[in-house]
């Protein structure tokens, strides 16, 4: 049955029923779900791995083969979606360095076997004695207190950085709030300390142009989880719309480093680029949220686009 | 209060340790006894000072001060006592503080039990572990300090809900400490024979029991995070080559290689220089998987630990790194051999073989981990190694461990005539032929599992018949009924891993309350959706009745947790074990209103017999250890005895 299923499949037979199961499993299992944390898209539960899994049964129902499923998943997501990689140009090493290992070690071993046998013995150096530290080292008590210093040394240099890191759960950045201000508001007056409702209400002022609510929303945010990458990134817009991009760009650089998946923090820093008038920075910045997430790319296009114009229009009027 | 205190406790450690590395080494060059005493002094100072910290961090936590930062974090009044006690390890800096308590532990161990010997090896072996704990305290004294004080609000958030899901969890980090942190005394042992430039057979058997003991610990640890992410993250698998994952299994590997190859260091005299090699490795492998947890390089489900110490770990590892090169180039060539090969079909032979599959495999996992990283980071693109890639590499090496497995103590030392290997070689292809002839009968079709099954059954009974062969029996040796043990072990979980990971069945099932739906030979029928309030979280529970061929089995309640923390819910499947195989119901979706539940359900034949197996082989890695650490002076007397007389 299998070797039909397989002839079946080289000619791209259209497929149905428990083989179009089998077949549509195993080639999810071979892509990789772009919004999880390196599950195949065969095992993940999220929306988006549903998702291309149907796309995958369809494009099996229809008749396409794995090479042209795997193919054109490639296309729209880029190489980042094959969980085995292609043996083409570098991507070939992962597949050669192995088997090289394999033959290298062989080789050592044919070798020392044969070098052993024929009685071969290497000459061991007699071990020499080494007192050759110099005398002052040699007392205890100086030993010790350079090591102190040492110590105190490392511990000065260490310092400054001392900061409490927030591990907040990992926002979902396409979550969208649909409750509104109000809503929010309420559940703030009830839970002053419920920061994830901070955070949904900032960023609805946010969309409505509220600026100072916006600040005050994501300081009492900071306040308490001064990390918080959310909070750091919408306090970041409001200091681009005060003009302190410098300020801006510091919160923007702590945000992305707390969390690099958020879009957001990304736009921030392709706005103030852009307001430099830095559009390779800019579309770098534009290009690293779209290649951590490759579904929003085309909002982020339409984003950038619309930055760079209002910059130009500025500029000219 | 405790936040003062627990930073003095911190930075004493830090001034104790540093200075303890320097005394150790000058020691080292002396040869000065006092010094020696001192070092060993200020290593028992540091433990101290360790354990006392975590002392005090377990009393703010369990007290809720929540004035100290840590406790802020991760503390809360509303979660159960259980998970108050493990918050310790919940997050990066308690984890770490943690990570210097075993480290405090194990240096005082290894110190108490090295005091009257190895006087030669032990300054220079106390200056690494102390350089290392140095270093871990610097991490706590600064960019990790978990005793800042901050203003108390009451009450916190509770630990990462991840960790409160589920008892696995909870046990999982701390013995993949144990695991990690143990490997740094055989670390400083082996160091301590490169500076001296010499590896006597007495300085074998603490470098042998060191590295078990955390072998032990990590191969405990590799199973729990497998068992954890079957019971809990909902896809029915227990390993999905994620980078955390890899980090626990590449200084398995190379421990397990050099496990093996002190065997032949014991026995015939050679290979100093490579066992020294894997076990500096195998450090330099720990540091790695502290860099790949610590740092959140990696988009990983562990990744929720990630912070700045990242840059600092890296620097650790590059100076980790430099040392060990430097001090293997300029010293292994002073390591050479006493003894000499007598032919590559020996038992020695096919140890050399297992070694090159152990290191093989070390290279392809640790490529397969960080060839996306090192695109990345020079090519500026993204791509993916997963699990497809490692199951294509893994599966053949692996097979090929598992035909060494039985060939391997089959084969007498030394050279054999072809009678002898005949002799040895030939009987167990019976063994071979039975599983391969039940595994086929039970639906087998898989070729590869098919071949580990008949690789399987030739070295289960080549391990059976050495358990009950005279000269061990005999000798009523422990160490090499220990051997046997974990080998049995590791066939059964090699086996079990093959046939559960192929002969798996999932389907999806859409049930309405009252309505049985089918799915293989089983049968199940939703009884009815929950709401369940505990202090720290709400759960929805679907409760499903589960028959197998019209016979009543059992009742599961697959499940979605809410956490306050947490805005989206966490799934916990639900599974029903019996000795052949397991039934595992994962919720996709709960509709209370129309009653109704769609859940994943899969079967997977023989898959606990690997966590009972990994158990097996750990309780024989244990008992490798413990008799002869009870025995080591009588067994040393009666050496001595026989001699005089």
């Amino acid at each position: 049955m299998i070797t039909t299923l397989l002839l079946l499949l080289l000619v791209g037979q259209p497929l149905s029923g428990p083989a179009l199961d089998v077949k549509t499993n195993e080639v999810a299992s071979l892509l990789r779900c772009p919004v999880c944390q390196g599950m195949s898209v065969a095992d993940s539960p999220s929306e988006m791995a549903v998702n291309m899994k149907h796309q995958v049964r369809e494009m099996l129902a229809r008749g396409d083969s794995k090479e042209q499923i795997l193919e054109s998943f490639e296309r729209s997501y880029g190489q980042f979606v094959l969980l085995k990689p292609k043996f083409k140009g570098v991507n070939s090493l992962v597949w050669l360095l192995p088997i090289v290992a394999i033959g290298i070690g062989v080789f050592v071993i044919s070798r020392t076997i044969s070098r052993r046998r024929a009685g071969h013995v290497i000459e061991v150096e007699p071990v020499t004695d080494e007192v050759s530290a110099s005398r002052a080292l040699r007392s205890p008590l100086w030993i010790a207190l350079v090591a102190a210093l040492v110590a105190v040394g490392a511990w000065y240099a260490v310092q400054p950085k001392a900061a409490v890191e927030a591990q907040e759960p990992k926002p979902q950045p396409e979550s969208v709030v649909v409750d509104p201000a109000k809503q929010l508001e309420a559940t703030i007056r009830q839970s002053p300390d419920n920061l994830e409702a901070r955070i949904a209400l900032a960023k609805l002022y946010f969309d409505r142009n509220n600026m100072m609510g916006v600040f005050d929303q994501t300081q009492y945010v900071l306040d308490r989880s001064p990390d918080d990458s959310r909070a750091l990134t919408y306090q970041a817009f409001v200091r681009i719309a005060m003009g302190q991009p410098q300020n801006a760009a510091k919160l923007l650089a702590r945000a992305t480093a707390a969390d690099p998946g958020l879009t957001d923090a990304w736009i921030g820093i392709a706005w103030i680029k852009t307001e430099d008038g830095l559009p390779a920075e800019a579309q770098a910045a534009i290009a690293e949220a779209g290649r951590r997430h490759p579904e929003e790319r085309e909002r982020l296009a339409r984003v950038y686009a619309d930055m760079k114009q209002r910059t130009q229009r500025r500029d000219g009027g | 209060m405790n936040a003062a205190l627990g930073r003095v406790l911190i930075l004493s450690s830090l001034l104790v340790s540093t200075v303890g590395a320097f005394v150790a080494f000058a020691a080292g060059r002396t040869r000065d006894a006092q010094s020696l005493k001192w070092a060993r002094r200020l290593a028992y100072a540091f433990s101290a000072l360790m354990i006392g910290a975590t002392l005090v961090m377990e009393r703010a936590l369990i007290t809720h001060d929540f004035t100290v930062s840590y406790v802020a974090h991760v503390g809360s009044l509303s979660t159960p006592m259980w998970v108050t006690v493990a918050s310790l390890w919940s997050s990066l800096e308690g984890s770490l503080l943690f990570w210097g308590c075993v480290m405090g532990i194990y240096i005082a161990i290894a110190t108490f039990f090295t005091r009257e010997r190895h006087r030669e090896f032990m300054p220079d072996a106390i200056g690494v572990w102390l350089s290392c704990a140095a270093f871990f305290s610097l991490l706590l004294a600064g960019p990790a300090n978990p005793f800042l004080t901050v203003v108390s609000q009451g009450d916190g958030p509770g630990p990462n809900p991840l960790l409160q899901n589920h008892l696995l969890m909870v046990v999982h980090p701390p013995f993949l400490y144990l695991g990690y942190v143990g490997m740094t005394i055989p670390f400083g042992l082996a160091c301590a024979a490169l500076i001296k430039g010499s590896l006597p057979s007495s300085l074998l058997k603490p470098i042998r029991e060191s590295l078990m003991v955390p072998w032990v610990f990590l191969t405990f640890a590799i199973m729990l995070g497998g068992w954890w992410a079957y019971e809990v993250l909902g896809w029915g698998g227990y390993w999905a080559w994620d980078p955390v994952e890899n980090a626990s299994l590449l200084p398995w590997l190379t421990a397990t290689a050099a496990l093996h190859s002190i065997v032949v260091l014991e026995r015939r005299g050679v290979l100093k220089g490579w066992t020294v090699t894997l076990i500096l490795s195998t450090f330099l492998l720990v540091v790695l998987g502290t860099f790949m947890t610590r740092s959140g390089v990696f988009n990983s489900v562990h990744s929720f630990t990630q912070s700045a110490i990242g840059p600092m770990i890296l620097g650790f590892l590059a100076a980790a790194l430099v040392f060990t090169i430097a001090l293997l180039s300029m010293r292994i060539n002073r390591l050479e051999s006493d003894g000499n090969f007598d032919g590559a079909v020996s038992r020695e032979g096919m140890f050399l073989f297992n070694n090159l599959l152990f290191v093989v495999l070390t290279f392809t996992v640790l490529i397969g981990t960080v060839f996306p990283l090192v695109v990345e980071a020079l090519r500026g693109k993204q791509m993916s190694v997963g699990r497809p890639y490692f199951d294509s590499m893994v599966v053949p090496i692996g097979t090929l461990l598992l035909f060494l497995l039985g060939v391997g103590p089959a084969l007498p030392w030394g050279k054999a005539t072809a009678k002898q290997l005949r002799r040895a070689l030939l009987p167990p292809i019976v063994g071979a032929v039975i599983l391969l002839v039940v595994g086929y009968a039970f639906g087998a079709r898989n070729p590869w599992t098919l071949i580990t099954l008949a690789f399987g059954g030739y070295a289960a009974q080549v391990t059976l018949a050495q358990m009950r062969s005279p000269i061990v029996q005999l000798r009523k040796s422990p160490r090499r009924i220990a051997a046997h043990v974990v080998h049995a072990g590791a066939v059964i979980v090699i086996v079990a891993i093959a046939i559960s990971s192929t002969m798996r069945y999932t389907q999806e099932v859409h049930a309405v309350v009252g309505q049985p739906v089918t799915a293989g030979a089983y049968t199940l029928t939703l009884i009815g959706i929950e709401e369940r309030q505990e202090p720290h979280r709400s759960s929805t529970v679907a409760r499903f009745l589960v028959a197998k061929n019209g016979v009543q089995k059992t009742i599961l309640e697959p499940r979605m947790n809410h956490y306050q923390t947490m805005r989206e819910p966490i799934g916990t499947p639900d599974v029903y074990s019996t000795i052949a195989g397991d039934f595992y119901l994962s919720v996709l979706n709960i509709d209370p209103a129309q009653q109704s539940v769609s859940v994943n359900v899969i079967v997977t034949p023989f898959v606990g017999w690997i966590w009972f197996a990994v158990i097996l082989m750990g309780l024989g890695g244990l008992a490798a250890v413990l008799p002869s650490v009870t025995l080591s002076v009588p067994a040393e007397t009666i050496a001595t005895e026989a001699l005089v007389a």
